[in-house]
């Protein structure tokens, strides 16, 4: 992926449900996606969670 | 990118699963329960029914009085050691009828056998066998219920 280089990670408790996970690297609410990944080639994905997890991720 | 899902483990129920499963048989662990709910439930149901029938309640009320316990006290005790027998035998509210009798015995080990030493054979009986009936009674009430309980029955259908 050709996002930013720098690696931030980071630890969140979700509930389950439907979570979209921003994949472009320029949400400011990383890593839920907050839509500004408009105007670029990636989409969020959909994280489908049956239990609350631990979800940690990486750029 | 990459993403790590782990299971949200409460803090809580963490340590229950930590015990849970290493340290208990979980498929004979409700029989050793019922054998010791049995047990106890057999042996109150027999000192409660000593009590009444053997030496009377008259009796035994006062050989409370001679060991320095209120008279009064006899009928009670001995009716909370044959219902509390009972309920046991039954598995009715287990935790909290073996929980009830604890202190029977707390008085059994020190006010009326504390005195005659610790020996089982000792003239009058040691406190260990009273002692060790109090300690059971403790492991009952951490127990539960165990195997071919009534009072689980109606909460394993309501959780169903
Ligand atoms: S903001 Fe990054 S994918 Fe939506």
């Amino acid at each position: 992926m050709s996002h930013s280089s720098q690696s931030a990670s980071s630890s969140i408790r979700l509930d389950a449900g439907t979570h979209w996970i921003c994949t472009c690297g320029a949400s400011k609410n990383f890593p839920h996606c907050d839509g500004s990944h408009k105007g670029t080639a990636f989409q969020p994905l959909a994280l489908e969670l049956e239990t609350a997890k631990i979800v940690e991720i990486s750029k | 990118m990459k993403i790590i899902i782990r299971d949200d483990i409460p803090a809580a129920s963490s340590r229950n699963q930590r015990l849970a499963k290493p340290v208990i048989d979980l498929a004979t662990a409700p029989y050793a329960i019922l054998v010791l709910r049995v047990s106890l439930g057999l042996l109150f149901v027999a000192h409660g029914g000593l009590k009444v029938f053997t030496f009377t309640l008259p009796g035994t009320a006062q050989f409370f009085i001679s060991i320095g316990l209120p008279g009064f006290l006899a009928a009670p005790v001995a009716i909370a050691e044959i219902l509390g027998g009972l309920l046991l035998l039954a598995g009715i509210y287990t935790r909290w009828v073996a929980l009830v009798l604890f202190p029977i015995l707390l008085v059994a080990t020190f006010k009326v056998h504390g005195a005659n030493g610790w020996l089982f054979s000792n003239e009058g009986g040691g406190w260990e066998f009273p002692a060790l009936f109090a300690i059971a009674c403790i492991v009952q009430f951490l127990l539960g219920d165990g195997a071919w309980a009534i009072g689980s029955i109606g909460q394993r259908r309501a959780s169903n």
